[in-house]
């Protein structure tokens, strides 16, 4: 069970559908582990129910429901394409994902950079041009480089669990980092921590890694 | 005393015969259901729609009615059942929708279309022990109406859908089961009752498509002004958080810059 949770003013924009792509993704994440959480957004659906019932009418246009019925009866004249849940096998850390997060990967391996001996990153497309979906290995034992945050930062814990100078968070937990805070991860001893994140704005590293800075390109996917 | 006495008495005998009990209960409810029905003009058989006024004592009814239409489409594919559920809530999804920012009557009529055919080819996983039919509407007006605006912005074609990122938390999420248990609260009674800046900020996010940082903008407002109207609002309307919840939002609140 996740510790640390979205806000609530975050579950209202993701139930409400204004939350861009990526934190959304973040947020289904942190629900895979969170009944609270679920509850809340659960509610916040049967608030967009209500809105709906008490929106007032607008008459529609006389052929409207014939243009429906038109639809419904060639189902297949536009197939939805979704994404699958088998593919993706390429990658060792990948196929072991939860196919939540697996379903987002892209085909084939996932591009592994190395920002540290103990820190990996990949990077996740999914059409968004303002924020970064990423994930990230720490090493288990592994100390991420200290680094501070230029925008905003969500890490959602997939397995294993990290601490830094604020505390321990384990599989769910739901951390927000923000502009200015300085902090340095260190993976659990016993396992690699995996988590996903989504980054506004390149992440820059403090202390003598430093001069790393200029090859931490941000890459908007 | 008579009428006092035979309560005592009938109290105690459903008491011993608990099925006997649970039949009275729902042959009342069939009844009242029944004079509902009866005094508002709607033939269930015919599917005479009626527009019902909406108010507090009718809602829980009306929810009833439509999600037994709603689920009468997914399991039989009754068109009737669906020519109700359309007339019912093709206009409100209009209106809905109209109030997303730019969008016209025509497009917002084209949303209602695709949103009601998803509506039919959907509804055999609708279970009303999960979501009222309203609620599962809006969340397919609702992803219908992000795809539209990705797809306005000409993002990437192969960009994930909407329906990917909110579909798994019903369906393969341990708290799946946790799902089914329905809320006791009816948001929609105390939605009513809350103050106005409150709701206008939640109608702002979820009609037109706001985020918390452009209402605060639209409303010329600090952004966390917005924030406690939310969480006032959501305190008011009682959606629930767990035990410990306020306490880690307090700690991440350190991170928030609050």
């Amino acid at each position: 069970m996740a510790n640390r949770h979205p806000r609530s003013e975050l579950l209202v924009e993701y139930t409400s559908g204004v939350l861009s792509l990526a934190p959304s993704i973040a947020v289904t994440a942190h629900l895979q582990f969170c009944g609270s959480c679920n509850n809340v957004v659960q509610s916040l659906e049967q608030l967009g129910g209500d809105l709906l019932d008490h929106s007032e009418n607008i008459n529609v246009s006389n052929d409207l429901f014939e243009k429906v019925l038109l639809g419904i009866e060639e189902p297949n004249s536009e197939p939805e394409i979704r994404l699958g849940n088998a593919k993706n096998a390429v990658d060792e850390i990948a196929s072991a994902l939860p196919s939540y997060v697996r379903k987002f990967l892209p085909e084939g391996a996932l591009q592994w950079r190395f920002l540290s001996p103990s820190l990996k990153l990949a990077t996740i497309s999914v059409g968004e041009t303002t924020q970064e979906l990423a994930l990230h290995r720490i090493k288990a034992g592994g100390k991420a480089p200290e680094h501070d945050h230029q925008g905003q930062e969500i890490t959602v814990v997939l397995t294993g669990c990290f601490s830094d100078e604020d505390g321990l968070y384990r599989a769910g937990d739901f951390v927000v980092r923000n502009h200015g805070d300085v902090h340095r991860p260190i993976a659990s001893q016993n396992e690699e921590c995996i988590c996903l994140s989504v980054l506004s704005a390149p992440i820059k590293l403090t202390g003598a890694k430093r001069v790393l800075n200029p090859f931490l390109k941000f890459l908007p996917s | 005393m008579l009428l006092n006495r035979i309560t005592q008495k009938s109290s105690f005998n459903l008491f011993v015969y608990r099925p006997t009990r649970q039949l009275a209960i729902e042959v009342i409810q069939f009844l009242a259901l029944a004079v509902y029905l009866v005094r508002n003009q709607i033939n269930l058989r015919k599917m005479t729609y009626t527009n019902l006024p909406m108010n507090d004592k009718n809602h829980m009814v009306q929810v009833k009615i439509w999600n037994t239409y709603l689920t009468r489409v997914g399991k039989t594919q009754d068109k009737e059942a669906f020519a109700a559920l359309f007339h019912h809530f093709s206009p409100l999804l209009k209106s809905f929708l109209l109030k997303t920012g730019n969008l016209n009557a025509d497009s917002a009529e084209e949303l209602v279309q695709e949103t009601m055919i998803k509506v039919w080819q959907r509804a055999p996983s609708f279970s009303a022990a999960r979501a009222s039919a309203s609620t599962w509407i809006y969340t397919i007006a609702r992803n219908t109406r992000i795809d539209s605006f990705r797809k306005q912005q000409r993002q990437d074609p192969n960009a994930v859908c909407a329906d990917d990122i909110y579909e798994d938390q019903t369906k393969e999420s341990p708290y799946a089961d946790l799902l089914q248990v329905r809320r006791k609260v009816d948001v929609g009674q105390l939605l009513l009752e809350l103050p106005q800046e409150q709701s206008d900020v939640l109608k702002m996010m979820y009609f037109r498509g706001l985020s918390g940082q452009q209402v605060a903008q639209a409303l010329d407002l600090p952004l966390g002004t917005v924030k406690s109207r939310i969480r006032l609002a959501l305190a008011k309307l009682k959606i629930g958080l767990a035990p410990n919840y306020e306490a880690d939002h307090a700690l991440q609140g350190k991170y928030n810059g609050e």
